[in-house]
């Protein structure tokens, strides 16, 4: 959850640094950045999403009431 | 602030032709095949007579003013339609109308009206806006004039007819209206990641006569200045139409969708990010509108009212473009499904002309920071 939620503002500030250029779709390498970007999206809905983990932090580990 | 009534008829009208003309399908079908812009939908708008929306009557406009142009464009986000309305009808049009002469006007504005002709204004060198990093040249040749340099990133400048390029160098800012198919005229273009199209343009040494000059050698500053008044507050419309489209189809995922043995927005963490939204898109209501009509009313506030609605409307449609995804699960992150599409067009919106950091520093600046 962390690590996804951090790699998703590290895209989009490469989003922010990279400027118009960042937005090429190309399908070769040159496009990496945006595919990256979003890439990172997926990365917080799969394999339990971003709230699924949140609840279990707070349910498990913090031990708060349901 | 609300809309009058020919504001509002105009909004409602635009529902209906973007609707039947423009829906998400057509955005898909023109990506699959591999096409960069959609001329039926052009046409018919044009129709409309929505490409003279901010042109004064005397040139075959409709001058409806700004507030027109945004609730148009506010449409135009809500279902992604993809023209060259903002870009040419809206920016190049005004900028030709603030700096031009009568002749020049008389020259390129009924073409624009109409949607015949199609204009693009060619300012960013680095990739981002900034007009104090310009070094495309002019140099007085005669009477004419010899232009030189790069454009970068120009979107929707792949199929323009003309384009407005910004020199800068001793002679002071200037624009020309040069046509892009020129001898000298060279443009590379990119696909982009909501399936537009953006422009890398070289100019080499392109001879442009005399006319070609907007106003006065050096003298564009003040037409620039209004110029991205007008392109941050328009759209500042269409993200604010992109947030609205994306937030109605969230909240009605979050009372169908269940999981867990519950409509998942019953989820508490889910009816509090959503009601931050809410409240996040309401103040952006008020913003676009505030900008647009002091545009309408040409106010002394204009600017610093544009800056303001597209820093803010940059940073909320990027907060309801991710939630979007984020509130549709699993189905949110294909392609199949529309929300993402959404995501792909903010993007693009919040980086062309002055991205949000571009915005807040013009605000704070003319604020005296």
């Amino acid at each position: 959850m962390y690590g996804t939620e951090l790699n998703k503002l590290r895209q989009e500030l490469y989003m922010a640094i990279g400027s118009t250029d960042a937005l090429n779709f190309d399908t070769d390498s040159k496009g990496a950045l945006v595919r990256n970007w979003l890439r990172s999206k997926a990365n917080s809905i799969e394999g339990g999403t971003t709230e699924v983990q949140l609840n279990i932090i707070a349910k498990r580990i913090l031990g708060l009431p349901a | 602030m609300i809309l009058n009534e020919e504001q509002q008829l105009l909004k409602d009208s635009a529902k209906l032709l973007l609707s039947e003309n423009a829906p998400m399908s057509a955005l898909r079908a023109m990506r699959d095949a591999g096409d960069d812009h959609m001329p039926e939908l052009w046409s018919k708008m044009s129709e409309a007579g929505w490409p003279g929306i901010v042109i004064p009557d005397a040139y075959s406009g409709l001058e409806f003013g700004y507030v027109g142009a945004g609730v148009v464009l506010e449409e135009m986000g809500r279902t992604l339609a993809l023209s060259p309305f903002l870009s040419s009808a809206v920016v190049a049009a005004s900028l030709i109308n603030q700096l031009g002469s009568e002749q020049q006007k008389e020259k390129y504005l009924p073409g624009i009206a109409t949607g015949e002709l199609t204009a693009v204004l060619a300012a960013d060198e680095t990739g981002f806006f900034d007009l104090s990093t310009i070094e495309t040249t002019a140099s007085a040749s005669g009477d004419d004039y010899v232009l030189s340099g790069n454009k970068r990133g120009v979107i929707d400048g792949h199929n323009a007819d003309l384009l407005l390029v910004v020199t800068g160098g001793d002679a002071g800012m200037s624009v020309f209206a040069v046509e892009s198919g020129a001898e000298g005229v060279t443009s590379k273009t990119r696909l982009i990641v909501d399936s537009q199209r953006a422009a890398d343009i070289t100019l080499d040494n392109v001879t442009v006569s005399g006319d070609a000059l907007l106003g006065s050698l050096g003298g564009a500053s003040e037409a620039m200045e209004f110029t991205i008044d007008v392109a941050a507050a328009c759209s500042a419309a269409e993200m604010l139409g992109i947030s609205i489209e994306t937030f109605e189809r969230t909240v009605g995922y979050l009372k169908e969708r269940e999981q867990f043995g519950s409509k998942i927005g019953t989820f508490q963490g889910l009816q509090h990010r959503a009601a931050q939204l809410f409240a996040e898109i309401e103040v952006s209501k008020s913003a676009v509108l505030a900008a647009l009509q002091a545009l309408d009313a040409n106010s002394e506030k204009r600017s610093v009212l544009a800056s303001m609605a597209k820093a803010k409307c940059s940073k909320v449609v990027r907060n309801a473009t991710e939630e979007g995804v984020q509130m549709h699960g699993g189905i949110g992150m294909t392609d199949e499904f529309d929300i993402g599409f959404f995501m792909k067009r903010a993007a693009v919106c919040r980086q062309a002309y002055g991205d949000y950091h571009f915005h807040a520093d013009r605000f704070a600046t003319l604020r005296g920071y």
